[in-house]
């Protein structure tokens, strides 16, 4: 077979391995400068889990897939993949998404940053104030009462 | 990035937090600096603020995402858009400004600021004998500038003026440009980097900047450039041309017209308004054929002639307009003359329906309207000084 698609095994942190096509790894630009300068058939990814690697892999694997399809710019599959994203991207929970964020920003795969990204900003966005912030990122406030209350008339304008 | 800090933003490193950053808009960003010290370390610079609104450029697909900033006798008006989208309502929702500033003392009772212009959130207002302000909306900041070079001979309201605002990326610097009409156009540069005003050369072309209409004076900002509609006589009428002034290099130009003597015609056009429709150059021409037209023209590919589209507007409107914004289909318009309100016009319908603002129904006949997106560019912080 001519076309026989080359395999490529990834390993995260926890030993998990995965085995994807050559064209899911090159959506990584890290990935991508590795294995064209390592052409082992594993490559190990000290720095994600497994956990996360098997969302990376996902968001990839459906990413690539709808690129080689859609080459004739069928609307309908950027409409299907923007349904897919916000599927991907409605149950995971906030650690995962900052998890996403860390692996996709070492990975560089920029399209999976932006994705994640702008599901947190929209998160703070919803927030109708620094306190309804504070409790749906888990922060606690180093503020004494004294600067909260100069940081607030500072940025009154933003409470209108 | 030490733990400490990873544990402050939750479990995101800093960097990587500003990233999330760009993506807010300019208020809740406001709100995020309250929660912690480290999110407001984050977020509070001005170089933060320049990645926000060159983010928030880049990403912004169309009008909807901009507001309107309306002067309308001794008042501001901050509106959404979006809030016109929303039902049917013919009165939008808007927020008053205090207006003048508190501490600007010696402002002129009665007088409307002529918005001169905006650029990356902030807006240049003009209030008469030579006094200007920069103000950002967003977050209500504002800086007086040193008086524009002005004629003794006439009180300026009498002078034929026009003002463009912009960024210049090159060096960095908010430009103001004064233009003031007569037989030789005068043109004065204004930096807020050096504080200045620059005189330069007269414009060698004989352009006559026209008051016939009040929205004739402010500029619109586009590409690194702003624009007006000057005229140039020619045997018994005025031939209508659409000048450019590059903010970096300083210099003026001319901007093709679409090729459609049906339109442009020395006879036939009578006026030509400049706007500036999701970010592409617009000119509405208003021509005399049986009847009185509108039409809309869109520069689809900036300054490429052959990219000029038309939309034929049906209505009979009677009057000069200058197009502000799109919201969905539908187009949003100012009415020259003594029109209190703003005007949809839905090229789909072919209906026009007017816009009141709910608190102010009756605007001044003189208001001022323009559009601006939401940033935290202070007037009085430049980046990079």
């Amino acid at each position: 077979m001519e076309n026989e698609k080359k395999m490529i095994t990834l390993k995260s942190s926890d030993d998990v391995t995965f085995e994807v096509e050559e064209a899911v790894v090159l959506e990584s630009q890290f990935l991508s400068h590795l294995v064209q300068d390592c052409p082992a058939p594993e490559h190990k990814i000290k720095e994600v889990t497994g956990k996360i690697l098997s969302k990376v892999v996902e968001y990839c694997e459906k990413h690539v897939v709808v690129v080689v399809d859609g080459g004739d710019s069928s609307s309908s599959s950027g409409d299907d993949l923007k349904k897919w994203d916000d599927k991907f991207i409605k149950e995971m929970d906030l650690s995962t998404v900052y998890d996403l964020i860390a692996a996709a920003n070492y990975l560089n795969i920029q399209a999976l940053l932006d994705l994640m990204c702008q599901r947190v900003a929209d998160v703070i966005t919803a927030c109708k104030d620094h306190k309804e912030i504070r409790e749906t990122l888990g922060i606690v406030s180093d503020y004494t009462a004294e600067e909260e209350a100069e940081v607030l008339k500072e940025n009154e304008w933003a409470f209108d | 990035m030490t733990r400490r800090e990873s544990e402050d933003t939750g479990s995101l490193p800093p960097e990587l937090m500003g990233e999330i950053l760009i993506r807010l808009p300019a208020k809740s960003i406001g709100r995020f600096r309250c929660v912690s010290k480290l999110f407001r370390s984050l977020s509070s610079d001005q170089r933060f603020a320049k990645g926000h609104i060159d983010h928030l450029l880049m990403t912004i697909r169309n009008d909807s995402s901009r507001k309107l900033l309306v002067s309308s006798s001794r008042n501001l008006y901050a509106l959404d858009l979006v809030s016109c989208e929303e039902g049917d309502s013919d009165f939008l929702g808007a927020v008053e400004h205090d207006y003048p500033p508190p501490n600007l003392k010696n402002h002129r009772n009665g007088f409307v600021g002529i918005i001169g212009g905006s650029c990356n959130g902030l807006v240049c207002i003009s209030q008469g004998r030579g006094a200007m302000l920069l103000y950002n909306p967003t977050t209500r900041e504002f800086k007086r500038l040193l008086s524009s070079p002005h004629s003794h001979r006439y009180d300026d309201e009498q002078e034929v003026q026009a003002w463009g605002f912009g960024f210049d990326d090159v060096s960095y610097d908010y430009k103001v440009v004064k233009l003031v009409g007569g037989h030789v156009v005068n043109a004065s540069v204004y930096s807020l980097k050096a504080n200045s005003w620059r005189r330069l050369p007269d414009l060698s072309l004989s352009y006559q900047i026209w008051n016939g209409y009040d929205f004739s004076n402010s500029g619109v900002n586009l590409n690194g450039a702003c624009h007006w509609v000057f005229r140039l006589p020619e045997g018994r009428y005025h031939r209508k041309v659409l000048v450019c002034f590059d903010i970096k290099t300083q210099e003026f130009r001319e901007m093709p017209l679409p090729d459609d003597p049906h339109h442009f015609s020395l006879s036939v056009c009578l006026h030509l308004v400049v706007g500036n429709l999701n970010g592409r150059l617009c000119l509405s021409v208003m021509y005399h054929t049986r009847s009185l037209h509108n039409d809309l023209w869109v520069m689809n590919e900036y300054g490429v002639a052959s990219s000029w589209s038309i939309i034929r507007i049906g209505y009979m409107i009677y009057q000069s307009i200058k197009p502000l914004c799109f919201s969905e289909e539908e187009v949003l318009l100012k009415l020259d003359g003594t029109g209190r309100h703003m005007v949809l016009y839905n090229s789909e319908t072919n209906v026009v329906r007017g816009l009141w603002i709910r608190g102010a129904e009756e605007l001044s006949h003189d208001f001022k309207v323009c559009t601006y997106v939401e940033s935290l560019i202070s007037p009085n912080l430049l980046y990079g000084v």
